[in-house]
Formats: C-alpha cells, structure tokens, sequence
C-alpha cells in the first residue's frame, strides 16, 4: 500500500514536471507573420552576378550569391543568400552577420531531424529530414538567436545590420 | 533527514553525476539542464519507492536494483517518446543524441545501449546509498 501511494505520488509529480517542461521550454509551434520562408528539397539556382551585362554590380558582399539573376538582372531585385549547413548536430556557421533583406537557408546534412527555432519565435521550420531546406528573409535589424527544437542544445545566431 | 531521503538523495545525484559525464564524453549533442533536473528527479523517486518497498527491505537482492534501474530507464524513455510525439511532433527517437561509435542504424544495439548505459547507472546510485547509508 505505502509503495503504491508512492508510485502514484511518483507519476502524479512526473505529470507534472512533463506540463511544466513542456509549456515553458519547449517551443510554441507557430507560422511566421512578416516573411515568407519556404522549405524546399529541390536545390536553390545561384549564379554570379558578372553574368548580367544589364547591371552594374558593386563587389556582392563576402558569402553572398543569388539567386534568379537571369529573371531579374537588376540590383533592386536581387537577393542575398547566405547558407548554413546542420551537420553532427551542429549549425554551420554557429553565427553570422548579414544585410538586412538577406535570405538565409539553412539545410540538414544529417540523418537526423532537425528544425529551426528562433527564441522570440519569429520563425519556425517544420522538422527537416535529410536535405531539406529552410529559409527566411531577414527585414529587419536585429540579432536572431535560434536553436533546434528537437535538440534544443543546438545553437545559432544570425545578426543583421 | 530520514535514511531513506539520504539515499534516495545518493542514488538520484551519482545517476545525473555519471550521466552527465556520459554524456560529456561520449554522445553528441550534450543534453539541456531540463533533461538532467528531470532525471534527477525520476531517479530520486524511483529510489525512494525501491527503498521503501516492504519486499526490498526484506531482501535487499541485486535483481531488485536491476529492476528498479529498467523501471527508471523505461519511464525516463517513455517521457521522450511522449515528448517527440505530442510535443514537437517529431519522429520517434529523434531526440536521442548520437552515441560516439554506435550507429543509431542498428535500432536495438543503439536503444540497448542507452537502456544499458541509465540501468547501470541508477544501479551503481544504489549500490553507493546502501553502502554509505547503512540502516
């Protein structure tokens, strides 16, 4: 009798626990709101910018390449891509700095899940399998700290200026 | 303090303290301090439903240890399991971190390990109050 009262504390105090963990650590499962990120498993088209004799292109910033540059071969149109690979439980780079309106793409090289999970919840991937890919447009300035919902000890950071 | 807080107390740190050095040293990625407060906390009532059970106090048998280790395994998993499935919706053992040379391809020697490596553990916790806490 005295063991079964204390098993039934047990699982009443593991309930518990499991609510408490699972409301405030874990994340909230939300759409993004300002930008439309997109998950893909097809590879994303790059090609350099002195392909274009339309435009006359600055130095493209350290890291960046674009994309559609043959449907829209103006500066105003393009857009930065910055990657970042999820390989051995890790983001790579862990942390990076970008202009503001670059699209960075983060792919999953692991066998694995992974997703993507910024801490003010500003975006949220669905959970990628091997070669997926996740990307979000940055607007707005600011640091964006996010992890892996799954394995919430997998950090990374993107700063946009 | 009671004995049976002081072991329970004992069984429950070793457990986290061997766990947490498992997993420093031998799976990627290391695991959250939620993770680790939540099996203290299991550990710590599992042990304290072992020592107090009539039949173990009677004849405290290493079987007995044994068995309240797989108890503890198994409820430490099935909170995972519920977690990946109605929490993050997640495919079943994806939360498992990677064990350094064992692939987690071979589903029964990769789960084993894991129920192996946290039995072991609670079991050396009693083993080490029973030793320290004599009554």
């Amino acid at each position: 009798m005295k063991t079964a009262s204390i098993i039934i504390s047990l699982a009443v105090v593991f309930g518990a626990v499991l609510y408490l963990q699972n409301k405030s650590a874990a994340p909230v499962l939300t759409s993004p709101t300002t930008t439309a990120p997109s998950v893909t498993k097809t590879p994303i088209g790059t090609s350099s910018p002195t392909s274009s004799p339309m435009c006359d292109f600055a130095a493209p910033p350290t890291g960046c390449h674009y994309e559609n540059i043959s449907q829209t071969p103006c500066h105003a149109d393009l857009v930065c891509i910055q990657s970042v690979s999820i390989s051995g439980f890790q983001f790579a780079p862990g942390s990076m700095v970008v202009k503001t309106g670059t699209k960075v793409t983060w792919q999953n090289n692991d066998n694995v899940p992974h997703n993507i999970v910024a801490s003010d919840n500003s975006f949220h991937s669905p959970n990628l399998n091997k070669g997926d890919k996740f990307e979000f447009i940055f607007t707005q300035p600011g640091q964006f700290d996010y992890i892996c919902g799954i394995h919430p000890s997998m950090h990374g950071k993107v700063i946009v200026r | 303090m009671g004995s049976l807080f002081k072991k329970s107390l004992i069984v429950a740190a070793t457990t986290v303290a061997v766990d947490f050095a498992f997993h420093y040293f031998l799976t990627r990625p290391m695991e959250t301090l939620t993770y680790f407060v939540i099996k203290f906390l299991l550990a710590f009532f599992v042990a304290a439903a072992l020592f107090d059970s009539y039949s173990f106090v009677k004849n405290p048998a290493v079987k007995k240890y044994v068995l309240a280790g797989l108890i503890f395994s198994t409820l430490m998993s099935a909170y995972y399991r519920a977690w990946e499935l109605f929490e993050i919706f997640a495919p079943w053992g994806s939360r498992a971190p990677d064990i350094y040379g064992i692939s987690r391809d071979n589903l029964l020697f990769f789960s084993g390990a894991w129920w192996l490596a946290h039995t072991s553990f609670f079991v050396l916790g009693v083993i080490l109050a029973r030793r320290w806490i004599k009554n």
